[in-house]
């Protein structure tokens, strides 16, 4: 088996991660941040999503092929999301000419 | 597990196939969820009825919940890693907090639903109905099994046939739980606070 | 989404089966196996990128239509390269014209003829002509009926034997095969005409203005013919059931390991566990002579595990929970449920020794 965190890693991160939440929360309620909620979001929940993945799910430890099964699908679907959305979007703001 | 795993599941790459096949099939749960996630971003706003997602949804909840999974993840992740280092007290504690963590998310879940239906949001009152319940729903589902999942491993640990031997069957019950924790990370972004 | 990577799961079997048959039947090794099988892999992966490919009418727009266009030309272009491979297997081979072997020729030369009535498809605005017409049958026939269901046959007549331990009659079989490659192409080529002609799929009538009937009558003596041909098929394996179960262990001369056990196999498959240095184990090859053959019986006694209702039961769980959800009915959903869980949980705590 590979090198592990610590209990106090784990614990760490765990902070981290109800910080995050908390800051997402916060954007969320203060109206200043509203027109970049959606990029600062994205960003903080990309991090969350990474920190769980690397540490917890082991992934940054371990044998690389383990983050090829992984990140493959995730790529894909990432992009089939992005494509699906410039389809369906793309096709709002000819129709609506906004 | 009842069978001996004393033939090593060895793949001739070294790793472990069980691990291995997991995480291909992780790779085919996130191309699920990314089919349900896409519908719903896709009908986002279109829905010609309300109730709207604006007028519906309870962030504050809803965060509550999303705290309740994160520390499910911290309580996984400690349960393996007291069952690799043989201390099967905790890892039978850690598993039942995780499990326990788990059922108060389904809780959340279940309540937030009937709440949802009771102010007329049902499956096919409009579009957000459909996408929001079949993408909550089908991580809920993936919960439940999950909770399932993690009480047979404390049942088995309360029968003392879990320990540092077989304890890749942890990790990979592990891989299933952070990740539906993740997809949780995500819809909890998308669905909830982006609107 | 389903729909055509569902059709590469039909097509990507028989492929495999032509490319077990055909090395046996030209006596040389399948021609650049690498790239075979990785373009199986690719036709598979690619196959999740093609779908709208079925959509070019419904109005996706002029980008998207090119993207899927584009991606359904290049899957042709592994499917191409399996094709002049399988033809390189029988090129300056010692052909031998079995049953078995007549079919795997005739899925490459039917398969041709479907693949390219789909790549004209793969052209969008040439599909928005044979869309939803009988040009789209006659591609479907000829890739479905005369791709898999030909490749099945072939792999029928070659694994009989080993199956049952019968051989399946090679006049009959000839007879099965002339009759289908002939009924087939009667039933299906003309289907191009009246398609292009503007024959709509999906209608039980057409009015005789349209001036497809001739071929229509063709195409039904054509399914006819397949009929019998099939009829004949049924009867060659029924016959072989009063047969005393004699076939050899290597009846066409194969080079893979099933070869190397009897006809059919003991229950443990093999004696012992063979020692194999190269994809043709029972063919001397310039890289290694013939595998050594195995014992008759066991040398050592072989635990062999014993077989488990809890999976097909777990199975179950499945409909009945899907019949549930289709009726309204949640009681029979969680009845399905309950017989899924207790499937699984009796299924994986059940004895390794049974």
């Amino acid at each position: 088996m590979s090198e592990h965190a610590s209990t106090a890693t784990y614990l760490r991160i765990a902070a981290i991660l109800v910080m995050i939440t908390l800051i997402e929360v916060g954007v969320f309620y203060v109206p200043t941040f509203q027109t970049t909620l959606v990029p600062i979001l994205l960003v903080l929940s990309a991090v969350k999503f990474a920190l769980v993945v690397m540490f917890y799910m082991h992934l940054k430890f371990d044998n690389r092929f383990f983050a090829v099964l992984f990140g493959g699908p995730l790529l894909l679907g990432m992009a089939v999301v992005i494509s699906l959305l410039f389809i369906f979007y793309g096709a709002v703001r000819l129709r609506t000419g906004t | 597990m009842a069978h001996e795993t004393t033939h090593a599941h060895r793949t001739s790459m070294g790793l472990d196939s069980r691990k291995m096949a997991f995480w291909a099939f992780i790779g085919s749960e996130c191309l699920l969820f990314g089919s349900l996630i896409s519908t719903y971003l896709i009908y986002k706003g279109r829905s010609l009825t309300g109730p709207y997602p604006h007028e519906i949804l309870n962030i504050p909840f809803t965060s509550f919940s999303t705290f309740d999974l994160l520390m499910s993840s911290l309580a996984m992740v400690l349960a393996l890693a007291a069952v690799q280092r043989g201390d099967m007290k905790q890892g039978k504690i850690w598993l039942l907090v995780t499990a326990l963590l788990g059922l108060v998310f389904l809780g959340g879940q279940f309540w937030e639903f009937s709440h949802f239906l009771h102010e007329g949001l049902g499956l096919t009152t409009n579009l957000f109905g459909s996408t929001f319940y079949v993408l909550t729903g089908t991580h809920g589902a993936h919960v439940t099994v999950g909770v399932i999942w993690l009480l047979t491993l404390w049942v088995q640990a309360l029968r003392g046939k879990l320990g540092p031997a077989n304890a890749m069957t942890v990790e990979i019950t592990g891989l299933y739980w952070h990740f539906v924790d993740v997809v949780w990370i995500v819809i909890f972004t998308v669905v909830y606070l982006i609107q | 989404m389903f729909g055509h990577p569902e059709v590469y799961i039909l097509i990507l079997p028989a492929m495999g089966i032509i490319s077990e048959v055909l090395p046996t039947f030209s006596k040389k090794p399948l021609f650049g196996y690498t790239v075979v099988v990785y373009s199986g892999v690719v036709i598979a992966f690619l196959g999740w990128s093609v779908w709208a490919h079925h959509m070019f009418s419904s109005g996706l727009g002029p980008i998207a239509d090119s993207v899927f266009a584009g991606t359904t030309m290049l899957i042709a272009i592994p499917t191409g390269v399996k094709i002049f491979n399988w033809i390189g297997t029988m090129w300056g081979g010692q052909l031998r014209f079995t049953t078995s072997m007549l079919f795997a020729i005739g899925f490459i030369a039917m398969f041709i003829i479907g693949g390219l009535s789909g790549v004209s498809h793969a052209a969008a605005p040439a599909d928005l002509q044979q869309t939803d017409t009988y040009y789209v049958v006659a591609h479907i026939h000829y890739v479905l009926f005369g791709g898999t269901i030909m490749g099945l046959f072939a792999g029928m007549y070659y694994w009989w034997p080993k199956l049952t331990g019968r051989m399946l009659s090679e006049s009959l079989g000839k007879v099965h095969f002339w009759l289908t490659l002939i009924g087939m192409n009667l039933a299906f080529f003309p289907m191009h005409f009246s398609g292009l002609l503007g024959m709509p799929r999906r209608i039980y009538t057409y009015s005789s203005a349209l001036g497809v009937s001739r071929y229509n009558q063709l195409s039904t003596i054509g399914a006819l013919v397949i009929g019998i041909a099939t009829l004949v098929f049924f009867w060659n394996m029924l016959r072989t059931r009063r047969q005393p179960a004699t076939a050899p262990h290597n009846p066409w001369g194969g080079a893979t390991l099933e070869w190397a056990i009897p006809s059919p196999p003991p229950v443990y498959n093999f004696t012992k566990i063979p020692i194999v240095e190269g994809r043709l184990p029972l063919w001397h090859t310039e890289r290694h002579p013939r595998m050594a053959p195995l014992p008759a019986e066991p040398p050592e006694p072989i635990h062999v595990p014993g077989g488990s209702w809890w999976p097909m039961t777990a199975a179950f769980g499945l409909p009945i929970m899907a019949i549930g959800a289709l009726s309204h009915m949640i009681p029979i959903v969680l009845v399905g449920a309950a017989v899924l869980i207790v499937g699984i949980y009796r299924w994986a705590y059940e004895p390794f020794e049974m």
